[in-house]
């Protein structure tokens, strides 16, 4: 009966060990996942940012909503246009892809003034599924003359 | 029978140090994370403020000459040649700042020949418990 308390106490004191260091394990798990999430938002939001202001300068380069789209179509990849505006697909890397996962949609919105055109832009990007744009972004540009 | 007695001190101690690893590990992976997105956030926001002051500026383009003036008092880097015959418009959004030099051309729609975006930046020249020479 004596020998088996020394064995028992082993067996209890292991079974504590290692739940403390499971239970360690379980939350730095979740630390890392966390500090993952966080990391991944940050990369999305970086590179949602980068294709509103490569939009941004495609706008204030073009004349009209054709030239936009052409501006748009880096790859030659088609983008969907409508009278509205442009819808371009990019890639993780924000490369032009057809059906990539970043959407960024630029609406093309003309009104005369001051004897010429002034064009506003509302531009946003969408990433995946997601059913709010990751990054907005509104720009303008004013061209003399009539340009639509 | 002799049984040697299995003691688990030195596995105790093994696995507080390999705990102790992964948690620093953890909470340098989690702040670099959490600075990357402040970094990112920060990024954004200074971006929206840049292009609603790009907004501004194009729409004071539209109502050309009205709201500008022929002298500025703002820094011009610029170094375009004909300045003179200048109008000139300074719009302020929060710490930046973006000053229009136009022309106007014989129909009397703007030429632009400045088109400059400055922030307000401060240098932070306090360097806090650093030794500043002195004897005491």
């Amino acid at each position: 009966m004596n020998k088996r308390h020394p064995i028992t106490a082993f067996y209890i004191e292991a079974l504590i060990l290692i739940m403390v260091f499971v239970g360690i394990i379980l939350l730095l798990t979740q630390i890392f996942g966390a500090g993952r999430m966080l990391s991944s938002d940050a990369d999305r939001m970086t590179r949602a940012v980068g294709l509103a202001q490569n939009a941004a300068e495609a706008v204030a380069a073009s004349e009209d909503l054709s030239d936009l789209e052409e501006q748009l179509d880096e790859g030659n990849i088609g983008v969907s246009a409508d009278p509205s505006g442009v819808s371009a697909w990019y890639d993780r890397e924000g490369s032009p892809q057809k059906e990539g996962v970043f959407r960024v949609q630029t609406t093309w919105e003309p009104e005369e003034k001051g004897g010429g055109t002034l064009a506003r832009s509302h531009i946003s990007v969408w990433y995946g599924e997601e059913k709010e744009p990751v990054y907005e972004l509104d720009t303008a540009v004013y061209r003399k003359g009539g340009s639509e | 029978m002799n049984h040697t007695p299995v003691k688990l001190g030195p596995l105790a101690l093994l696995l507080t140090v390999i705990s102790i690893c992964l948690t620093i590990l953890s909470i340098l992976s989690y702040t670099t994370a959490g600075a990357d997105d402040r970094l990112a956030q920060r990024y954004a926001q200074t971006t929206s403020q840049r292009y609603e002051l790009e907004v501004m500026g194009q729409e004071a383009l539209a109502e050309f000459p009205a709201g500008f003036e022929a002298e500025t008092s703002d820094v011009i880097l610029s170094e375009a040649k004909d300045l003179s015959s200048a109008l000139w418009k300074t719009i302020q959004l929060d710490d930046l700042t973006l000053v229009i030099g136009a022309v106007p051309e014989g129909d009397g729609s703007p030429r632009v020949v400045a088109w400059e975006m400055n922030r307000e930046w401060n240098q932070d020249t306090q360097i806090n418990n650093l030794w500043d020479g002195s004897g005491n």
